[in-house]
């Protein structure tokens, strides 16, 4: 007979499995139901890979960057490299048709105007809604907006070098001409000579043109849209660049909503492809170990629902899917086969010791309830201590996390009993008592490391030694978010970032947001005055590697240059900021009747806010930290305090300060997690000791894999942030269910050598079971194109492997070691069963 | 060319000219009704003030003051306006002199206070905003009846507590489309004045709308005119800007406009 003194059952769990197994059909019917309701809201579930995801709204840097899109709308636009002879005329004539086609670029989106994940425009929490606002009812005439009417485009603005507007003086010096470069098309001959004006003008190159005249850029600026109707919108462009790409003039798409799609494109087929692989393993796995469908249906059936159920609350509960929630179906397999895995296991020997069906499956939910119920709070609190990261994307993660491994718990100790109910004469591929096979060889090589005192010793001073050279490695470990580096070497955009990087001077974009604090605002020529050193500053910046960085900048500035120049006849020398706070009026006059749609991008209606845009060359986001430290001090030194205030904004610069606290958040909610997870412990354990020797199993594995991501040079990013989260999770449920066990047996008996041994027949088969299981799920991403995939996949069945072996190998010793010393305290016969 | 024909002129409507198509109330066809509404009495020898109001999505305001005269010759109209307020700009003059021969450019002259000069402005870009406003040069343009295909809508409809006609306009060719920007407009003409009260329009680049309203209705020396012209430019259910012009002081056939008045020496000098 099973052991009771090893699986102590819990009324309230026999209770509960009774009734689950005398109303099957009921319970298996309520279930299934649940988890179809679950689905159907499931599909409607928001998904948001964008960097904006990841930003908590109330950040410093999410205001900075709401108030400049308040002002000037999106910040990143949608690019097409051009590859070319640019001043031959077939190219220009081919840009111009490419420019046309674009403009009219019609596709049908249903967010535009909306802004991504959380953030909503502050117009409303800054000033009152304009009186005019309030004036001004309109019936339409019964058909609302744009109505069903076919025609438009979504895309609000092509600019290329065609149309890119100048302010030129007239030939004779007298007048101003305002206009588009290239409206109407010059003929051969005047393209001809404009080559050299085009290519000798800091506005245009960097921003339209390369230096050397062999690549030209459109850029497509939409509306806000969310994350599916730009790759959409993506899409498209690119389907009309593939239309024109030809021999000497090559189209590549480029810029941050390309790389998103290129990104979510590759990840989505990887998972997708590599997710069905991983599945697959499960079942040959589970299918191997349990010998039956049902030991392959119900823990796939548990991990199953519960993912379902967790998308589908999600959805109800308005969260975004964003990238970190990706790695939840990986998280929840994890502790769903866990204690599917354990039950089924404990359900087997019960079949084995010759219990009937029924009463078996009774007695194996009364056993691993507790022990169950103990490892899903543990992984529950780990992942809610995500809600003391700063990132909303983590802390939602964390709560859905939370909620799923709660369900997985649910699904086990309900739709698993009822499942198995099922079968009159499996017995899950149990063997005869006795008949050990390659897992209990296994399990009782890892105890016996050491069941003497110099195996013991040796076995502990090994893992001292591991887990200093792990800390060792820990402290190489490096933050370094870089999505780029994720793609395969030669992809299309890769190619083209690195393509973009060279001839144009970048491919990101930093955006500088303006508050004048005077009455001109923005005019102030003593502001104007700082922002032109502080873009000569900025543009002096020197990468280690890359060189100068920072390519065009674009700004007020620039448009008052422009104008100034224009307005004395064109000299060069004139090309700089009118000497007087008079001369900037006037030029600031001019450019708002001549351009004020461009005006527009530059400087807000009441001249209070402005913005400069710099183009810089891709690098990973802990690679900007230095320039954006060079730019602050640059705004201190440069700009006049009592003229107003520069705050650097934008995607890339969001993106940058929060990856600024992911290490922190990582060990802050460690260090909550620890915390309430060692008082669990205690609790489960009923001793102070016990518990917080079960802490050591916990945090090795923890420390060895981020040792290994130090040495092995795996950089902490969005991605591998998480799987600490998930190697304490899958740590905690190993030591669970040894050491509650163990606690079990050896109060009974008070011999650590006998409850060492007896914990590790019964747990150590299933942990194992569970560890081969999951090793081969997750090794199946190591097949991936994608580096962030491998890493993702390596990393978590390293854990699990990790975990097992601190387990079965470390925590025996530990455990022989401190509770050795009192096994002459105890009297009772540790061998033979109380009565 | 015939592209910034002056906003003060377009603003008089009176009884439809003597050759102008006569409509009455129960009139069916669109296209007899807007070039009943298109050849409209003009207004000649205007001034005036103007406020503009241009308020952009997150609320912030900008507001100008100009003093304005306007003026048609054979062949064209032409245009003053000097800048009031606010201080930046006080001084600032725009002269403009439009053309209704379409061969010829436009002229615009512009006074800058700093240079103490004034400087020819040419520009090649005919569809752009008009100051920054949510209203282009092209809403300022009479248009031709001839270029567009007309569709009654609703032949009775209310607009502002008035009968109109509701009237959907759509460019007959690719060339006005691009020049107004627009893929249709919606027009509600009031029955009785036979004046345009508001208008939809559908802006082609971003899939925008306009809607513009035309209010505060005077008659000024036997002529109706609008004194407060509202536009709205949205996108879904998001304002994007929203531009307030009120007139005032409005008069017209003043004796005291005349030729002289339109020259770079007044421009620099000032009303």
């Amino acid at each position: 007979m099973t052991d009771p003194r090893v699986h102590p059952p819990s009324p309230l769990f026999e209770s509960l499995a009774r009734t689950v197994v005398g109303a099957r059909w009921l319970f298996l019917g309520l279930t299934l139901a649940l988890t179809a309701g679950a689905a159907h809201f499931a599909k409607g579930i928001k998904s948001d890979t964008s960097i904006e995801a990841f930003v908590h709204q109330a950040s410093r840097a999410q205001k900075v960057l709401t108030a400049y899109r308040d002002e000037f709308g999106r910040d990143d636009v949608y690019i097409l490299l051009v590859e070319g002879d640019v001043f031959d005329h077939a190219y220009i004539r081919e840009l111009e048709k490419l420019h046309r086609a674009l403009e009219k670029l019609d596709v049908e989106v249903t967010s535009a105007g909306h802004r991504r994940g959380r953030e909503s425009p502050t117009q409303s929490a800054r000033k009152p809604p304009p009186k005019t606002a309030d004036d001004f009812a309109f019936d339409e005439g019964g058909e609302g907006g744009w109505g069903d009417e076919a025609g438009g485009s979504v895309v609000e603005e092509v600019t290329s070098l065609i149309n890119v507007r100048r302010t030129r003086a007239t030939p004779d010096g007298q007048g101003i001409r305002v206009g588009r470069l290239m409206e109407p098309l010059p003929d051969p001959a005047q393209l001809a000579a404009m080559k050299a004006e085009v290519l000798g003008d800091p506005f245009l190159v960097g921003q339209v043109v390369g230096a050397r005249g062999r690549h030209s850029v459109l850029a497509v600026r939409t509306a806000f849209l969310d994350e599916e109707d730009s790759l959409t919108v993506n899409r498209a462009i690119e389907e009309i660049g593939a239309g024109f790409d030809g021999e000497g003039f090559r189209v590549h798409s480029v810029g941050l909503p390309a790389l998103n799609s290129a990104l979510n494109d590759l990840m989505l087929g990887d998972m997708g492809r590599l997710g069905l692989l991983s599945a697959v393993a499960l079942v040959l796995i589970l299918g191997f170990i349990f010998r039956h469908p049902l030991g392959v249906v119900g823990p796939m059936g548990v991990i199953g629902m519960a993912v379902v159920t967790t998308f589908g609350a999600m959805s109800l509960t308005g969260t975004t899917m964003t990238m970190m929630s990706t790695i939840l179906p990986a998280f929840i397999a994890c502790v769903g086969i866990g204690d599917s895995v354990h039950l089924l296991s404990v359900y087997r020997d019960y079949l084995r010791d010759g219990l009937d069906r029924r009463e078996a499956i009774v007695q194996a939910v009364a056993t691993t309830g507790t022990p169950i119920f103990y490892t899903t709070i543990t992984t529950m609190v780990g992942l809610l201590s995500f809600r003391f990261a700063s990132l909303e994307a983590i802390q939602d993660m964390g709560t859905a996390g939370a909620f799923g491994v709660a369900v997985a718990m649910v699904h086990s100790l309900i739709f698993l009993p009822a499942v198995v109910s099922f079968t009159e004469t499996a017995r899950f591929g149990a063997k005869e008592k006795g008949s050990d096979d390659f897992l209990d060889h296994f399990v009782g090589a890892c105890v016996g490391a050491s069941d003497s005192k110099r195996r013991r010793r040796i076995t502990l001073v090994t893992g001292a030694v591991l887990v200093v050279v792990a800390a060792f490695g820990t402290t190489t470990l490096r933050v370094y978010h870089n999505p780029f580096a994720w793609l395969p070497d030669g992809t299309p955009i890769k190619v083209a970032f690195e393509m973009m990087d060279e001839e144009i001077g970048g491919t990101s974009n930093v955006q500088l947001l303006v508050t004048g604090t005077t009455e001109r605002g923005v005019r102030d020529r003593s502001l104007l005055e700082g922002l032109e050193k502080l873009r000569t500053h900025i543009q002096a910046y020197e990468h280690p590697e890359k060189g100068l960085l920072v390519g065009n900048t674009l700004s007020l500035v620039d448009l008052l240059k422009e104008t100034n120049r224009a307005l004395h006849g064109g000299a060069q020398a004139k090309y700089a900021l009118p000497e007087t706070q008079g001369g900037v009026n006037d030029a600031m006059f001019l450019f708002s009747n001549a351009g004020p749609e461009q005006l527009s991008r530059f400087v807000s209606t009441d001249f209070e806010r402005g913005q400069m845009t710099l183009r810089v060359k891709w690098l990973d986001a802990t690679g900007f930290e230095p320039l954006t430290r060079y730019v602050e001090a640059g705004i201190d030194a440069h700009i006049p305090k009592d003229a107003g205030r520069v705050e650097p904004t934008g995607s890339v610069y969001t993106l940058v300060t929060t990856i600024r606290l992911l290490l922190g958040d990582l060990m802050r909610s460690f260090g909550v997690a620890f915390l309430v997870i060692t008082l669990i412990m205690v609790v489960l354990l009923r001793s102070v000791k016990l518990g917080l020797i079960a802490m050591v199993p916990n945090l090795m594995p923890i420390a060895f894999i981020m040792g290994l991501m130090g040495f092995a040079s795996i950089p902490i990013d969005m991605n591998t942030l998480l799987i600490a989260s998930i190697a304490l999770g899958v740590a905690v449920d190993d030591t669970i269910h040894f050491l509650h066990h163990f606690r079990v047996i050896y109060t009974h008996s008070g011999d650590p050598e006998y409850a060492v041994r007896r914990a590790a027949s019964h747990s150590g088969r299933a942990m194992a079971t569970t560890t081969l299981a999951l090793v081969a799920g997750f090794f199946v991403y190591l097949g991936s194109d994608m580096a962030n995939l491998q890493r993702f996949g390596l990393l978590i069945g390293l854990t699990c492997a990790v975990a097992l072996l601190i387990d079965l190998i470390f925590a025996p010793a530990l455990l022989r070691t401190i509770y050795g010393e009192n096994k002459e305290k105890t009297h009772a016969d540790p061998h033979q069963p109380a009565a | 060319m015939r592209t910034r024909i002056s906003l003060l002129l377009s603003l008089f409507v009176a009884a439809p000219a003597a050759a102008a198509p006569t409509v009455s109330t129960d009139e069916t066809d669109p296209a007899r009704i807007m070039a009943a509404v298109e050849a409209r009495a003009r207004g000649d020898k205007v001034k005036g003030e103007m406020v503009i109001t241009i308020t952009d999505r997150s609320g912030r305001e900008r507001e100008r003051v100009v003093r304005t005269r306007a003026l048609l010759f054979d062949g064209g109209t032409r245009q003053l306006m000097i800048f009031e307020s606010p201080p930046d700009v006080k001084g600032t003059g725009l002269l403009s002199t439009d053309y209704d021969d379409g061969a010829k450019d436009d002229d615009q002259w512009l006074y800058l206070p700093s240079l103490h000069k004034s400087t020819r402005i040419s520009s090649g870009d005919k569809s752009g905003s008009f100051m920054g406003t949510d209203f282009t040069y092209s809403d300022m343009t009479r248009a031709d009846p001839t270029h567009y295909e007309y569709k009654m809508l609703k032949q009775t409809v209310q607009a502002a507590g008035e009968d109109c006609w509701l009237i959907e306009s759509r460019p007959k060719t690719k060339k006005v489309k691009k020049e107004t920007g627009y893929l249709k407009t919606h027009v509600w003409v009031s029955k009785s004045k036979l004046m345009p009260l508001q208008a939809k329009m559908w802006v082609t680049a971003g899939k925008k709308i306009k809607l513009v309203r035309f209010e505060d209705i005077k008659d000024v020396g036997g002529i109706l005119v609008p004194h407060t012209l509202k536009a709205r430019t949205k996108r879904g259910d998001t304002v994007e800007s929203t531009t307030v012009l009120r007139f005032q002081k409005l008069s017209h056939g003043n004796a005291d406009v005349a030729e002289g008045d339109f020259s770079q020496r007044a421009l620099e000098k000032g009303l």
